[in-house]
Parts: C-alpha cells; structure tokens; sequence
C-alpha cells in the first residue's frame, strides 16, 4: 500500500512538472516563436512525395493525380492522371514553369494563376516561412476538435504581394502543426478555408498527409489533397529543377 | 380649267420658292430612304452574321451548357458528333449540320524555350471547324488574305488579321494555346499558322483563329465530340418548322436526350433589338418628313398672303371655300410627287452605291461584343420605296391643309377691298 501510494506520488508530482513546464512554455511564446515554430516542424531539406487531389465543384470531382520533388526553394511536381498526363510545373527562385507535352513552348505563370481546383502556382509551390512574408498577432487558444491550439492572426507585411493578405492559423499546442487556416482579402472577406486533418511522420519529419480546402466565395467547391507516399530529406539532383529539364 | 391643272401652273408662278420647297422635301426623301436601307442591312447583316458565327439556323447543345456559360462548361458537350450529323442530315428541311468547338484562353509566343524571358501571351478563341462543310457557312476560303487553308487533322490554323498583327505573326509562325479542356483540365498545344483571314465582324477579327476541328477535338480532350452542332436550312426565316423537326428527331434519339436545339432568333441581344429599332426607324423617317413638311407649310402660308387679292377674286367668281382648300392640296400633292420622284431617285442610287462600297466602321467595332459587321452595307428593298413614296407625297400634301383651311375663310369682299 505504501509502494503504491509512493509511485502515485511520484508520479503525479512528475505530472505536475510536466504540466507547469508545458504551461510555462506556452505562456512564454510570442506569436513570432510560435509560427516559427509551426514552420520548423514541417521544414525538411527535400521531399519526394506522391499525392492525389480531388477537386469538387458543381459539375462532379475530378481526381488528379502527381508526383512532387522539392529542395530548398525548388519544387517540381509531375502529373499522372490521364487528362493532365506529361504536364509538369516548376518553381524555381525567379519563375514559375508549366510544360504541356503537346506544346513546343514552356508557359511561365504567375503566383496568383490557379493550377487545379483551388490550388494556385503559389499554394504549390511557396517554400517561404509564413514570417518572411507575415506579421503574426496572437488572438489567443482554441480547442479544435478537442485539439488545443494557438489562435494566430498572420497579416501581411507591407508591399509583399501575398495571394491571401489575411489569414487566421490555428496550431496544435502539443506539437506546433498547423490545424487549420482561414484566408481572407485585405478587408477581411473570406476566400478559403483549409483543413489538415491528417499528419504523418515520414521519416521523423512530420508531413500533412490529409488537407481539405473549401472555396469559401464559391459554394460546394473544394480541394481534397491526400499524400499517399513521402520520402523526405532525400538526395534529388539539382539538375531536376532547370527549365530545360522540363521539356525531356 | 381644272382645279388640277391651275395647282400645277400654280408651281411654277415661283419657280425659286418651289426648288426650294421640293429640295427640303427630297432631301429628307432620301434620307429617310438611306435610314431604312441601312437599319434593314443591319438587321440583315446580323442575321447573317449569328447564323454563320454563332448558331446556324438551328443550333444543337447540351441542355444546361447555356445555364452555365458564365463557367465556362465546355465539358458539357455532344458526343459522337460525326453520328449524329449524320442523322440530322435526313431530317426534312436541313440542308447541312457543322461540328463546332469554341475555347477561349490566351496564345503564348516565346521564340526562346531555353532563356528565361517569359513570352508575350494574348487572349484568343480558337473555333474549331471542319472546313471542308464550313465553306457553306462561315466560307472561310472567302475571308483569306493571306496564306492558305488549314490542312486536314494538321495542327495549322487561320488566324484573325487584326489579332496577328497584334501579335506579330504571319503565315509559317506558331504560338501555343493554351485553355480549358472537356476533362477539366488545362492544355496546351501548338499551331502553325497557315494563313490570316478578314472575319466580317471586327470583334472576329481581334480574337480569333480557326482550327481543323479533329485538332481541336484533341487540344480539348474532347475524342469525336463537339460543343455545339449548327444546323443549316433553305430559309432560316421560316425556321419554326425546321426546329420542331428537329425536336422530334431528337426526342425519339434517347443517347441525345441530353441536348436541346435552339432557334437563331432566340440567340443574341441584339437582333431582338434591331427589329425594333426598325419601327422605331420608320417613325423617325416620318417625323424628319413631318420636319420637311413645316417648309410647305410655310410656303403656303406664304403664298396664300401673296395671293390673298387673286383668293378673294376667285370666291367672288364662284370658286367655293373647299374647292380653294382642294387648290392647295393638289399643289401639295404635285410637290410630293415630284419631291418623292427625285428623292427616290438620287436616295436609290445613293443606297445602291453604298451598297457596293459599304460603310466601314473600321476598329470601332472591335471590342464591342455585338454581332455586327464592320462593314455596313444598306439593303434597298421594294417596300422601302414604296413606303418612302407614301410618307412623302402623304405628309407633303396633307400638311397643305393646315394653311389652307385659312384661304378657305377668306372673305371675298373683304379681300376685293385690299385691291
């Protein structure tokens, strides 16, 4: 009786560190550490991944599927569904590239161009911390789900030509993944919603595996985005993300 | 003498003030005639131009494709296209059936894959046609400038003049296109430009180009499908028979079911609009008549007050006060025939020379989302002539009435008095 009224006090006293040490952190972090930290949970040297993207909209889903290499701030992503077949889009520091195999010339887009769906060139493809380009506002905790997480407004920073000027980030106190984020304009009128449901460990790196994206001006219209497989901070030639590359 | 006879010598006692009178009258003569022929070539011209451009007779689409148009759906489409034109053709009253595909989305030039300049793009929209039916229709062998006819299945095309020289091709150069597809993707392809032609209607001609249709059926991912089917007939005015014909045949074809065939009145903002502009052009011509008319008003009244002693002279010999009216009014009626007479004259030959050279509205039209051609050309027909001819010999002899109706109250002693 004694042994078992010591390990119960052993063993909440070590609850209560743990707690107090946890509430102490938390309660210490600006919005600046916080998104800074959400940025390096998710932050690897490259990846290779293989997604699926469901894009519904009135008229039905269409199913897409690709695969995508990233390494730093390159990022080259490949489709394999039969109508998109042969396209490829690369990102690299100055331009955006999208191949067409039935085309002799190589199309540069811009960031705000939408790809598929809901997704746009940037949301594909912007390797940039939230901070470089945000200013973070602490709103406060919430419980998603039964999730507690940081409430973070991100504004953006002046003359920074951003896709969504506002949004609201909610990341999971326990591991500082990002939940879920709502876009909005510059005076605040909703665009987007996205949801991550689903995060996996790939290798010690934790990568969204699930996120489902609603047009919140557009009714019914969403983006699903499914990561079947991943392999991060793998070695990918550099060759891989030139221009050239893309039309062989 | 015949009251006749006088009112006619009568024109001539003023020969300057007559010229006068009658050239106001034939000058609004031939205007008005002008105006009709011109509104009637318009509202001809746009009929001409939504059924070659846009919808034939009889257009044949997917039910919910005009619903949701603002989006673009161009995955709603007809398929098997070749199958059932084939039927169409031996439906009663149709004469040919054409496969369309239009698809908006920018041309893309960049002469250098391997720099990184990025290349010019431009809006464009690509219809695909099979040529070989369309010389019944859009006729594009008539429209070439330059180059030649798009081969068959090639991936060549005919590009808008005026959108090549925007873009700075000609003949032999090639752009990608890039657009929407059926499957709801995005695609790029490729073309060659084998020659540029002169679409009648300007908005034509800054943003379009024609494909070989089986190669547009592959950009848009669309394998022996088709946007649209344009049904053709005899006369598209008498298109009610047609279009219920057309209807029946499709309600008995259960793997159509999802399409529905459209008349070409009901199509476009415009014509609806036209048509009523031309009652409304017939009021103007009567009211500028009507405007013409205040000189032989004028002119009466005149010569009434110059004649008021010969007036008075010609009660006290017996003449009546309706016999006097009716002088006035057979002066105005040899006035209207003669003013009528020379105005459908010179108006005839101005119109018919018009219509020979037409009435170029240049670049104007080019942005204007309008089915009109840039070139007017007014349309003389028969009744305009004959309508002219009543408007004017009509309001010129009836407003004669007006000032007469006071010679008619002269008073023939007082009137001898003023000798």
């Amino acid at each position: 009786m004694k042994r078992i009224i010591t390990s119960l006090a052993v063993g909440l006293t070590i609850f209560i560190f743990c707690a107090v040490v946890a509430a102490a952190q938390t309660a210490v972090l600006t919005a600046e550490e916080i998104v800074s930290r959400a940025d390096d949970v998710m932050d690897y040297s490259s990846a290779y991944t293989e997604a699926r993207m469901i894009n519904t909209d009135r008229f039905g889903e269409k199913v897409i599927a690709y695969r995508a290499w990233s390494k730093g701030t390159n990022f080259l992503m490949e489709f394999d569904s039969d109508a998109e077949y042969g396209q490829k889009i690369l990102r690299t520091d100055e331009r955006i590239y999208h191949f067409f195999p039935d085309s002799e010339t190589v199309f540069t887009k811009s960031k705000g161009d939408s790809v598929v769906g809901l997704i746009s060139y940037d949301d594909i493809s912007n390797e940039s911390g939230m901070l470089d380009n945000y200013e973070a506002e602490l709103l406060g905790e919430d419980v998603l789900e039964g999730t507690a997480c940081f409430k973070i407004k991100l504004k953006a920073k002046p003359r920074r030509r951003v896709a969504y000027p506002v949004q609201i980030v909610w990341i999971v106190q326990e591991n500082f993944v990002i939940r879920r984020v709502e876009m909005f304009t510059r005076s605040n009128k909703p665009l987007k919603t996205m949801v991550i449901d689903e995060v996996k460990d790939f290798g010690g790196s934790l990568l969204a595996a699930h996120m489902l994206i609603t047009d919140e001006v557009r009714r019914g219209v969403t983006s699903e985005i499914f990561i079947d497989n991943a392999e991060l901070n793998i070695d990918i030639d550099d060759k891989k993300f030139t221009r050239r590359e893309l039309t062989r | 003498m015949k009251l006749t006879t006088i009112a006619f010598r009568n024109l001539g006692r003023h020969r300057r003030r007559t010229v006068l009178s009658i050239s106001t009258i034939t000058l609004s003569c031939v205007f008005g005639l002008f105006m009709l022929a011109l509104i009637t070539g318009m509202k001809s011209d746009m009929k001409n131009n939504i059924i070659a451009y846009y919808t034939g007779a009889v257009q044949i689409r997917h039910s919910e494709y005009n619903k949701y148009d603002y989006l673009n759906p161009i995955h709603l489409h007809i398929e098997n296209e070749g199958a059932l034109r084939e039927e169409l053709l031996n439906v009663e009253g149709v004469t040919q059936a054409a496969a369309r595909i239009t698809a908006g989305g920018k041309i893309y030039i960049d002469d250098n894959n391997d720099d990184d300049i990025p290349g010019l793009d431009y809006n464009a929209v690509g219809i695909g046609i099979d040529f070989a039916i369309e010389s019944e229709i859009l006729a594009p062998e008539q429209m070439l400038i330059s180059g030649r006819l798009p081969e068959p299945g090639r991936r060549e095309v005919l590009l808008g003049a005026a959108l090549a020289e925007k873009a700075g091709l000609k003949p032999g150069d090639k752009f990608s296109f890039l657009t929407q597809t059926a499957a709801r993707s995005a695609n790029a392809m490729t073309f060659k430009v084998a020659g540029l032609v002169n679409f009648s209607m300007g908005q034509f001609n800054s943003s379009r180009f024609l494909i070989p249709l089986s190669a547009m059926q592959d950009l848009m991912m669309m394998p022996d499908g088709a946007q649209e089917i344009l049904v053709m007939t005899e006369d598209p005015d008498k298109v009610k028979p047609l279009l219920a014909a057309i209807d029946r045949f499709l309600a008995t074809r259960s793997n159509y079911s999802y399409t529905e065939a459209i008349s070409w009145k009901t199509q476009g903002v415009f014509y609806p609009m036209i048509s009523l502009g031309e009652i409304i052009y017939n009021y103007i011509v009567i009211i500028f008549l009507i405007l013409g008319g205040t000189v032989i008003i004028n002119t009466t009244m005149m010569v009434i007050l110059e004649r008021y002693r010969e007036i008075g002279i010609l009660g006290a010999m017996g003449m009546m006060p309706k016999e006097l009216v009716r002088l006035f009014f057979y002066e105005g009626v040899f006035a209207g025939i003669i003013s009528a007479a020379s105005g459908l004259v010179i108006g005839s030959i101005v119109v018919l020379i018009f219509e020979k050279t037409g009435l170029n509205f240049g670049a104007a039209f080019d942005n204007m989302n309008i089915e009109i051609s840039t070139v007017l050309r007014p349309e003389l027909k028969l009744y305009h002539i004959v309508l002219m001819g009543i408007y004017t010999v009509g309001i010129t002899s009836l407003v004669t009435l007006i000032p007469s109706k006071r010679a008619a109250a002269i008073e023939p002693v007082q009137a001898m008095r003023s000798i």
